[in-house]
């Protein structure tokens, strides 16, 4: 099902990434937070409340983006009224991507980049939800089967993606050296 | 003098940034594709001439 059916492995691809970023930033904010702006073990945890808001948010407003997609005549057909929301959050995502991984730096103040977690919180949200329930309202006898992709996938890349990223952002000392 | 081992927190997000650029297509696919898609696949439709495998 994972090779054959193009809905089910592009849901899953997607769903992988948002999870794969969640574990990154799960990685990224000690390293932003704890030597860029010198905060304390327990106030490295406060940062993510702006994750966390986001995703509250996300969750609420998907019921309301839903129901008002799914009174526009473009959007007529239930399956495609799930996509509306998605298709907001698609372009939310990156750009809050970009947001934080340019404004983590000591010249700017620490909450500018705890506010892309907000973005970034209700788009990942938007995009997990309304991808989930197109995928269990497309196959319904064999949904079981499309949410077990769904979940291998989403928690393999989960489990990757911080490994690269220690990689990646393990430059700190550069960072503070020669960029900035 | 500073060994580089990485690309610091920036470009590291802008790659997951690029990555999820590519991803944008993917909702919009399914709202123009989604009936062709559903109509090809043999979970869905028993008269789509493949089978399950």
């Amino acid at each position: 099902m994972m090779f054959t059916e193009p809905i089910v492995f592009l849901i899953a691809l997607y769903a992988a990434l948002v999870y794969g970023l969640l574990f990154i930033f799960f990685l990224a904010y000690p390293l932003v937070f704890g030597p860029i702006y010198g905060f304390s073990v327990g106030s490295r945890g406060l940062a993510f409340i702006g994750i966390g808001l986001g995703t509250i948010t996300g969750n609420i407003s998907f019921v309301y983006l839903f129901k008002f997609f799914s009174l526009k005549p473009a959007f007529k057909d239930i399956q495609n009224a799930l996509l509306g929301p998605v298709m907001i959050a698609v372009f939310v995502l990156p750009s809050s991507l970009f947001w934080f991984g340019w404004t983590a730096r000591p010249s700017i103040h620490w909450i500018v980049p705890i506010l892309a977690g907000f973005p970034f919180g209700v788009s990942i949200m938007l995009i997990v939800n309304g991808l989930a329930v197109y995928l269990g309202s497309t196959y319904q006898q064999y949904a079981a089967s499309a949410f077990a992709v769904n979940s291998w996938m989403r928690y393999t890349f989960a489990a990757a993606f911080p490994l690269f990223a220690n990689q990646s952002m393990g430059s700190l000392t550069l960072f503070f050296g020669d960029r900035d | 003098m500073v060994v580089i081992d990485g690309i610091g927190i920036g470009w590291s997000m802008s790659i997951m940034g690029f990555v999820a650029i590519l991803m944008i297509p993917i909702p919009f696919l399914f709202y123009h594709f989604g009936d062709a898609l559903r109509t090809r696949s043999p979970y869905l439709n028993p008269n789509s001439g493949r089978s399950v495998v």
